[in-house]
């Protein structure tokens, strides 16, 4: 019970000491809030770690209990391993390094972009083969008007193309997105006001 | 034994007796009758039985004798309520269930049908063999079909002679951006933030390399961060890429100096917006920075002459919008999107005063910097095989999307002829 108390005493003065910073100008509350602050850092710096070894314990496990697919773990802890002594002996942007990323890291990534795009295309097309909606043909009108729109078309070189594609982006996306983003922000500070008065206490799961 | 209760004098009578033997009143027509309790071994409470008007009779056990009732109980508190208790829906609730046999009793048709259903449900629980299907599907042919026609589409333009494509022009946002870069006073420092994932270094290496070019022609001092894992090293990939491309040599810590990584987001930038010595008090080398003349007067971002960030994410440059914008007071904030971001991205150029104060976006951004600035043409090289591959894209869409329409028209016609 005391250990409970303590939590969220802990958790409501500190969300209010920050909160206060933004509202209140007094040379200690700035400074407070400037140490709270590089501590947050400092521990999200130290979950990365956590996470990192979190990943090392969960797939030597799969290998150590020869789970179904653990030559992919295997492949995930080498690859870690060699990326990581590499980094820690010859340095994190040393030409080694640099090499991994150039011809590993980059290729791998791109490539899986583009199978994205290949992916995306046959989904598109396979789109109308189900029974087609009012809004199903809004999305791949307005998809082919994107596209169409950025580009330059030694076929189809209209102004007005690209002129509906800029109202597309500036109008009804942003307006969508917005919205959307609204209710996001509505959301968390309804979550940050319940933690605040301890409503919510995510410190105790 | 047991014996039945006058309420009149409350004696205690003999079972079967009509009147009282004490005071010769009527021991039928009350509620208060204890009705008598055998001695078979049925247990009080258990075994309540009704007497014959329906009403609701206590137990009386012989041990208690005539003393065993207080005066209380000689008028029953339920004498009043004789017509209001429904006793046959009790009777049903309280008495004994009748004893059924377990045994179901089946005739001979409905024992050929349970075995009938018994094998049916057998053969349904068990496992089948799944059908073997082919490994190439239609749906793999029409993948292999998309890939090669954007391979063609792409290389086209690079083997043969290309169709006259239209470059795209410089819009107000790239032209703010290079005047600002070309307004920067000799060695100055700038800091750029390297916040995209590796998949987005093929659309956002080339204005990456533009705008470094035009700021090492500036002998800018460059500081570079990231709120990226990977961005450390992708900015000194594209450093490595402008020393090629601007024919310069730029080398750590005399020209550039890399921080590294900015952990914890949000907190994180909101932190290197107060005090970016706290934040990286070294370089990711573990070179001593701030000491250096081109950062001794720095404190915070504000200090910078710029701030450049390049991103792949809305949400990573509304961050950067949000978190660290405010704080810069007279230092212009520039920023470098892949075009997915442009929708929430550009709204911050457009609005008055600007929170972006230049921004190129994607591929198109790049050429039209290039075309502006008149420098590097590696963005403009791309443009024709980015174009046709689009078109290409689209065109695609648009004609499987007709095939594939027509396609479900017949099936649906083949399934249900009348058309219903």
């Amino acid at each position: 019970m005391v250990k409970r108390t303590l939590l969220i005493a802990v958790t409501i003065t500190t969300g209010l000491v920050i909160l206060m910073g933004y509202f209140i100008n007094l040379p200690a509350l700035v400074s407070v809030r400037k140490i709270f602050l590089n501590w947050a850092i400092i521990l999200a710096a130290v979950a990365l770690l956590i996470g990192l070894i979190n990943l090392i314990v969960v797939h030597a496990r799969k290998i150590i209990n020869k789970e179904p697919g653990s030559h992919y773990s295997l492949v995930l802890l080498v690859s870690l391993m060699v990326t990581a002594v590499v980094g820690i002996v010859s340095g994190p942007t040393s030409k080694m390094s640099q090499w991994i990323f150039n011809n590993i890291q980059i290729p791998i990534e791109t490539s899986l972009m583009a199978l994205l795009a290949v992916v995306l295309i046959s989904a598109a097309i396979r789109f109308t083969y189900r029974r087609p909606t009012s809004f199903s043909l809004i999305f791949i009108f307005t998809t082919l008007i994107i596209m169409l729109g950025t580009v330059s078309n030694p076929w189809l070189n209209v102004s007005w193309l690209s002129e509906l594609r800029l109202w597309i982006t500036r109008v009804p996306v942003v307006g969508g997105a917005r919205g959307i983003l609204f209710g996001v922000v509505l959301g968390t500070i309804a979550t940050g006001l319940r933690v605040l008065m301890g409503a919510d206490r995510p410190y105790e799961d | 034994m047991a014996g039945l209760l006058c309420d009149n004098c409350g004696a205690i009578n003999s079972p079967g007796n009509q009147v009282c033997q004490h005071c010769q009143a009527s021991l039928e027509d009350h509620l208060t009758q204890p009705e008598p309790i055998s001695s078979d071994g049925d247990v009080p409470g258990q075994s309540q039985k009704f007497n014959s008007t329906g009403h609701l009779g206590f137990p009386v056990d012989d041990h208690l004798g005539s003393e065993g009732y207080d005066s209380g109980h000689k008028q029953s508190p339920l004498a009043e309520l004789g017509d209001v208790i429904p006793i046959e829906t009790v009777v049903e609730e309280i008495s004994k269930p009748k004893p059924y046999s377990l045994k179901i009793r089946v005739t001979d048709a409905q024992r050929t049908n349970i075995r009938l259903l018994e094998k049916l449900t057998r053969t349904e629980a068990g496992s089948r063999p799944t059908p073997k299907t082919s490994n190439i599907t239609t749906q793999h042919i029409i993948r292999i079909l998309i890939m090669l026609f954007l391979i063609l589409a792409i290389s086209w333009p690079i083997f043969f002679d290309p169709p006259h494509l239209p470059l795209p022009a410089a819009d107000s946002n790239v032209s703010s951006f290079s005047q600002h870069i070309l307004s920067l006073p000799l060695d100055a420092p700038v800091l750029l933030a390297f916040d995209y994932e590796p998949g987005y270094a093929s659309e956002l290496d080339t204005s990456t390399t533009a705008v470094l070019d035009q700021l090492m022609s500036r002998n800018a001092y460059l500081t570079l961060v990231s709120t990226s894992t990977s961005g450390a090293i992708q900015a000194e990939r594209a450093i490595s890429i402008a020393e090629v491309k601007a024919a310069r040599i730029y080398e750590a810590p005399t020209d550039y100096v890399n921080l590294g990584y900015i952990p914890g987001g949000a907190t994180g930038l909101i932190g290197l917006s107060t005090g970016i010595r706290s934040t990286f008090p070294l370089s990711i080398n573990g070179d001593q920075v701030w000491q250096s003349p081109a950062l001794q007067d720095v404190n915070t971002p504000n200090d910078f002459n710029l701030v450049i960030v390049i991103t792949d994410s809305s949400a990573t440059a509304r961050t950067w919008v949000e978190q660290v914008r405010p704080n810069l007071i007279n230092t212009p904030l520039l920023m470098i999107t892949s075009a997915q971001v442009e929708p929430l991205i550009r709204p911050y150029f457009d609005s008055d005063p600007a929170q972006v104060d230049g921004l190129i976006v994607g591929l198109a951004g790049s050429v039209g910097y290039e075309t502006f600035t008149g420098r590097i043409k590696e963005a403009s090289n791309l443009w024709g095989s980015f174009s046709m591959s689009v078109v290409a894209a689209a065109g695609l869409i648009l004609f499987g999307g007709m095939v594939s329409a027509i396609l479900a028209a017949n099936k649906q016609g083949q399934d249900y002829p009348g058309g219903e």
